[in-house]
């Protein structure tokens, strides 16, 4: 059964112009406050990505309340504060406090994704997130350390455990998401990528080693410095690689994750292109570096847009038939403090 | 009450279902009227929250239990809250007008400007100072092993004449200036030259070649005294500070970790000492060069002696670049060295 003549896809209408003069004004205010106003800054950004993202005619929206972001960035401000003093006056108590935040964080990011879910919502009913706080410290402390004692490899098993803990422990209303998402998968993605960017690598730095190695003089100590020169080179490919590679695995990921994933009888689609995605990446770079920081709200703006518009909905029945949970409200300490130590549970 | 404005269409959501119902809105004695298939209510404005307009996206209406209206016709809806006396928060117009928002950029690219040139410096002393010993070790033998790899040669002054010059530098008077415990170690310049560079940890190394240049030993002590005020106010810590700190600033709002990676070695190598900073160690110098009955001309000497085309060395190597304003090259035809040397000459 082909569904894909009804296809529903989302609409992202937002305009940089119109976001940049709200992120100007905004920026102006924050700085004004020294930072205090980020929270209203932040809400008002969720709302005008939220408001202008629509599927099926409607429109998201976002719930979050200044107030309780601001509660949350002044914890999470205080607990790097308590990092930064203790390291600098006791490294052992450093220790300990980082110990402790590292205990607290898998906690933490899970009340950020119930604040996330429960402050979205679309028709009028809100989204929920059902993970549990248990597998929270699965997905993000143990698998981060098995990361760490398989030197890399567990990698792209944590991508799969991250997206299907965040995707498909989440609900609209009373139903839930399900995510198919397959280690295969992800695996294939990242194991393609990888092989790319090191064999381009060495490819480049073979060829200019052996460059090197003819036109060498017999300067003393240039072999040394040759050698360093070519090291340098190979760090500096690899970086770029790994540049290059990251869209086609960010497309790669997105693809997989929507394309398993469903709702009730309804199903999506993502049909994000690495090489596309990688164009807008390096324009926007360029288009930030040479308009010395002005284009920033444009380029985010351009990468959102691309992101969203290519996840459409394949609805199977009508989209009127969800219904409401009825919930308490959640704090919000969990949500900014994930973002003060830059951990992004994003798309 | 308004007749001639027709009502707007909107879609109604009750917030127990995702049923969307079209329905008519229409103000009516400071009441919304919504108006549908089996949707009838009046809400008073007072107690409806009303979405901020924002571009393009639709207008939402919320009501006090939870059901809402998307409104995707911006101008008609503002058209009846305008007649129904309803303003946008100030911060909400300014978004949206032009002159307001070039204000704002304005405004920001000032705080930007004074941040980096008065902020920033202060911050980076105060965390300079508080910097531990241990560190500034460790940093000044790493830049001194990179260096010893990629651009020093050893040494080819005799051991005596080091020596000599160690004992001499040790036996400086430093009164009441903030002490410096410099040690002092030679190296061949090679593409530095004839050179003198200061590491926080007192380290101050001196290439064969400045010795070579210097008439007199006096010459020499002027330039290590300048490399002692280098140390004494901690400005290779300073400027490493505030390199990392542009860079981080960059980096972040680029929003690429990886530019950061490549970013902080090219913001060090391309380090170089602001005029102020040059001033601050020329001032040091000058003021432990008269407590030690030196004169201070002497260091003004041997600089114009490096401001200006390279002297010629045995075996012919080439003595550094002319047009670099880095701390790895005195060579520099910029007047930030002549202004130096007549700062120097002028001093009581």
């Amino acid at each position: 059964m082909d569904k894909q003549d009804n296809a529903l896809p989302v609409v992202f209408s937002g305009e940089g112009r119109d976001y940049f003069g709200i992120w100007v004004v905004n920026l102006l205010l924050t700085v004004l406050t020294l930072g205090i106003y980020s929270a209203w800054a932040k809400v008002r950004r969720m709302h005008f990505f939220y408001r202008h993202t629509s599927l099926a005619g409607v429109a998201f929206d976002y719930h979050g309340e200044p107030l309780s972001i601001l509660k949350g960035r002044t914890l999470a401000f205080l607990m790097f504060m308590a990092y930064q003093i203790s390291a600098e006056t006791q490294p052992m108590v450093a220790a300990i406090v980082l110990l402790v935040l590292m205990a607290v964080m898998p906690w933490l990011l899970h009340r950020s994704l119930c604040f996330r879910m429960h402050n979205s919502s679309y028709r009028g009913l809100r989204f929920v997130f059902r993970g549990s706080v248990r597998q929270a410290y699965v997905v993000f402390l143990g698998l981060p350390l098995l990361i760490l004692v398989s030197l890399g490899l567990a990698f792209p098993l944590w991508v799969h455990a991250l997206k299907v803990y965040q995707y498909g422990s989440s609900a609209f209303g009373r139903s839930g998401f399900h995510c198919a998402l397959s280690r295969a998968e992800i695996y294939r993605i990242y194991l393609v990528a990888g092989m790319v960017a090191i064999g381009v690598t060495v490819a480049i730095t073979l060829l200019l080693g052996l460059g090197v190695a003819e036109t060498l003089s017999v300067e003393e100590g240039a072999e040394t410095r040759a050698l360093a020169m070519v090291g340098g080179v190979a760090l500096l490919a690899g970086f770029a690689m790994m540049l290059c590679v990251a869209p086609f695995v960010a497309a790669g990921v997105q693809n997989a994750v929507w394309n398993g994933l469903s709702l009730g009888p309804h199903r999506f689609r993502s049909a994000v292109s690495g090489r596309r995605l990688a164009f807008i990446t390096l324009t926007n770079l360029l288009g930030v570096i040479l308009t010395l920081g002005l284009y920033r709200p444009f380029a985010e703006l351009r990468l959102m847009k691309y992101r969203l518009q290519s996840i459409s909905m394949l609805p199977d029945g009508d989209l009127d038939d969800f219904v409401a949970l009825i919930e308490a409200d959640v704090a919000a300490i969990g949500e900014e403090s994930a973002e003060m130590f830059d951990v992004d549970v994003g798309l | 009450m308004d007749l001639s404005d027709p009502p707007v269409t909107a879609l109604y959501f009750d917030g127990r279902s995702s049923r969307a119902r079209p329905v008519m809105l229409s103000v009516t004695d400071g009441k919304l009227v919504t108006c549908g298939e089996d949707v009838e209510r009046r809400d008073a404005l007072a107690v409806l929250r009303l979405s901020e307009p924002l571009g393009h996206a639709p207008r939402l209406v919320t009501f006090p239990d939870g059901a809402h209206c998307e409104v995707s016709d911006d101008a008609a809806f503002r058209r009846m809250l305008a007649r129904s006396g309803q303003r946008d928060a100030p911060v909400v117009r300014w978004q949206f007008s032009r002159t307001a928002v070039a204000v704002s950029l304005a405004v920001l690219v000032a705080c930007l400007v004074l941040a980096h040139e008065w902020l920033l410096p202060r911050l980076a002393r105060q965390v300079a100072e508080r910097v531990p010993a241990e560190l500034a070790t460790r940093v000044s033998d790493e830049t001194l092993a990179m260096l010893d790899a990629n651009v020093f040669g050893p040494s080819q002054l005799p051991v005596a004449r080091q020596q000599a010059l160690s004992a001499r530098l040790a036996t400086l008077k430093q009164a009441d200036m903030p002490t410096v415990r410099p040690q002092l170690l030679f190296r061949q310049g090679r593409p530095m030259g004839a050179n003198a560079l200061a590491l926080p940890s007192g380290l101050i190394v001196v290439t064969d070649e400045l010795v070579a240049l210097a008439r007199n030993d006096e010459e020499i002590l002027g330039v290590l005294a300048h490399e002692m005020g280098h140390v004494s106010q901690r400005h290779g810590l300073r400027l490493a500070i505030e390199s990392s700190a542009v860079g981080l600033f960059a980096a972040w709002y680029i929003g690429d970790v990886s530019a950061l990676l490549a970013g902080v070695p090219a913001a060090l190598s391309q380090a170089r000492y602001s005029r102020g900073f040059e001033r601050e160690a020329d001032d040091f110098a000058a003021r432990l060069l008269v407590l030690n009955g030196i004169p201070v001309g002497r260091l003004a000497d041997i600089l114009e002696r490096m401001d200006g085309p390279p002297e010629p060395l045995e075996g012919g190597s080439r003595t550094g670049s002319e047009h670099s304003r880095s701390p790895f090259a005195y060579f520099a035809t910029h007047p930030l060295t002549a202004e130096r040397i007549h700062r120097l000459r002028a001093a009581p």
